[in-house]
């Protein structure tokens, strides 16, 4: 890979604005993907420093934050993953899930959080962006970079998943 | 307390749980350290290269104007259509199962901001992808389903008015409708094949749509639906409805209540070998979910008293989108959350009659990190083909190891499918 040139002076001020404006969002989109918020608040730097990095080359810097959301998705995923090699099978179960006890919330909360940990990748962030985000279904299909109708069918299917889940845990 | 409640709420208890968030920190250092850990990250590969997406949000233009939906070749399909290289070797299918497949792949954002989703026909047997659909710029292909004969192939396509040229914006208010097409394969046809719009009145505005079967003969599409199924009140039916697929007439209605809390989860809905029967899961969310069968030729409109439950589903983790088989005779599950540690993906098939397991179909005994086993196409208790979508340690993203194959007892042969048409993970994104 080509090392990326430095990034312009104006790329500080912009990306800092952007940041102080949708960091708190963002966290809380990782928080709901990670269930912690040291994790999730790396993977927003480490997106928004991915923004810095390439601000030079962005075609359209009003789609700015649409990049960064789905650095965020894909940080998050990179994340789960590790995590799942480092946890042994065994807590992998919706009640013994690690990550929900460095959130303290209460115990209905954990398990939503728990069950959406278990769901296929691409369903549990389109149910994150429409249902815990309330986002259009446009932003969450360019977050997701797929279609609206993959973001439609997905996260019903997510929402049928999950309502499985939580009625089996029940 | 709804599904979609208990997200709110727990999204709110998060908020609440949340410090400030730390200020961002754009010291050199800070971006030096962060630069190594991004290249370890490649893009997920089923993604289209970002330069194939003007030409191909130009061609679903043309796609538009064109009325039909234009059949393009590989061959004359240009760039835009040139998929990630294709599996060239041919394998040899047992006999009875299908060589033809169409699968939804999804390749980006058009230029005006409206997402693609593109349908290509495989040929199972030679590893080739045939040709390329693309949809109208005002629609995203969304499910699609085939006659057990492997010929004729159905495509729904949800249409929103504001997704057409020009817009920059979904409005959600804006209503969402339907349209089918259809796609006929006929043996040593040496003109493209097209796909055309099946004439169906669609009552299918904000209705979700959770199953679609195609009949053997490939002249009836059945649809199942539920109207105002994500809004909160009042709920809507929960209809199945038949139609000629030559010309798009009505030729039976069953309905059975709805619930406000149903989602439009797609279900492994099939049509069986007799060519009267539909088997469809119901009802759409709940802990305890039977399969059912509809004799379609019986007069009557309830679509519960109208039909039996002939098989009651396992858990959800246990028998994951279940399809009941051609025959009739058996179901074959799937497994969600594997982790090839404790549980392993497996296909498992449950007889009918009996109600209890009856064979373990395949079981991976590779490794993975987790994996999920599906069901794609179910022609008797020792006849399927299955998906095992597997994430393996230092393989990021998905889906670059997952298998798609022909199983029978204890084997798996590998079909050779386009790499696009193993990335799907719940019923209608590939049909055979």
């Amino acid at each position: 890979m080509t090392e990326t040139p430095a990034p312009p002076s104006a790329a500080e001020g912009e990306v800092t604005a952007l940041y102080q404006a949708h960091a708190t969002g963002l966290v809380r989109l990782a928080m709901l993907m990670l269930a912690d918020q040291s994790a999730a608040e790396d993977v927003v730097q480490d997106a928004f420093l991915g923004l810095y990095r390439r601000w030079g080359k962005l075609n359209d810097p009003d789609r700015a934050i649409t990049y960064v959301r789905s650095s965020v998705l894909n940080g998050c995923r990179d994340v789960l993953r590790r995590r799942s090699r480092r946890i042994p099978a065994a807590l992998l179960e919706p009640n013994a899930a690690p990550a929900e006890a460095s959130v303290l919330l209460a115990e209905e909360h954990r398990e939503v959080l728990a069950a959406l940990r278990r769901l296929p990748d691409r369903q549990r962030e389109a149910v994150i962006l429409r249902h815990c985000l309330g986002m259009r279904e446009d932003e969450a299909a360019a977050a997701m970079n797929v279609s609206r109708g993959t973001v439609k069918s997905t996260s019903h299917r997510g929402l049928a998943a999950l309502a499985k889940i939580l009625k089996e845990a029940q | 307390m709804t599904v979609e409640e208990r997200l709110r709420a727990t999204t709110e208890a998060v908020t609440e749980a949340m410090r400030p968030v730390r200020p961002l920190d754009l010291r050199p250092e800070a971006v030096n350290a962060q630069a190594p850990a991004k290249r370890r990250l490649p893009r997920h590969s089923r993604r289209w290269p970002g330069w194939l997406i003007p030409l191909a949000a130009a061609m679903a233009v043309i796609a538009v104007a064109a009325t039909l939906v234009a059949v393009r070749s590989l061959s004359a399909a240009g760039p835009a259509a040139r998929p990630t290289p294709a599996a060239t070797s041919t394998v040899t299918l047992p006999n009875g199962v299908p060589r033809y497949y169409v699968s939804l792949t999804d390749f980006g954002t058009s230029s005006n901001g409206s997402p693609m989703r593109n349908a290509f026909l495989g040929d199972a047997k030679t590893g080739k992808q045939l040709a390329t659909f693309l949809p109208p710029s005002d629609a995203v292909f969304a499910a699609t389903a085939s006659s057990s004969d492997g010929r004729t192939f159905v495509l729904d396509a949800a249409v929103a008015a504001d997704l057409g040229p020009g817009a920059t914006s979904r409005d959600e208010s804006s209503p969402t409708t339907q349209r089918w097409y259809v796609l006929r394969l006929t043996p040593g046809a040496t003109q493209h094949p097209l796909l055309t719009r099946v004439p169906i009145a669609s009552p299918y505005t904000d209705t979700a749509i959770f199953g679609l079967a195609v009949s053997p003969d490939g002249q009836t599409l059945a649809i199942l639906s539920h109207a105002d199924a994500t809004s909160k009140s009042p709920p809507g039916l929960i209809t199945l409805r038949t139609y000629s697929l030559a010309t798009g007439q009505l030729l039976r209605t069953w309905t059975a209540p709805g619930s406000s809390s149903a989602q439009a989860a797609f279900t492994g809905m099939s049509w069986l070998d007799d060519g009267r029967t539909v088997a469809f899961t119901y009802p759409p969310v709940a802990k305890h979910q039977d399969i059912r069968t509809l004799d379609t030729t019986i007069p009557g409109t309830n679509l519960i008293a109208g039909s039996h439950p002939v098989f009651p589903l396992p858990t959800f983790t246990t028998c994951y989108y279940g399809l009941l088989t051609a025959d009739g005779k058996a179901v074959i599950c799937g497994t969600f959350d594997a982790n090839c540690s404790g549980r392993r993906p497996e296909l498992t098939v449950y007889s009918v009659a009996t109600g209890k397991l009856e064979r373990v179909l395949y079981r991976y005994q590779g490794t993975c990190v987790f994996a999920t086993a599906m069901v794609g196409w179910a022609k008797s208790a020792t006849l399927a083909i299955g998906l095992i979508e597997i994430s393996k340690p230092d393989k990021h993203p998905l889906p670059a190891p997952n298998m798609m194959g022909v199983v029978t007892p204890g084997k798996f042969t590998m079909l050779s499918v386009a790499p696009k048409a193993i990335t799907y993970d719940s019923p209608g994104e590939i049909a055979f």
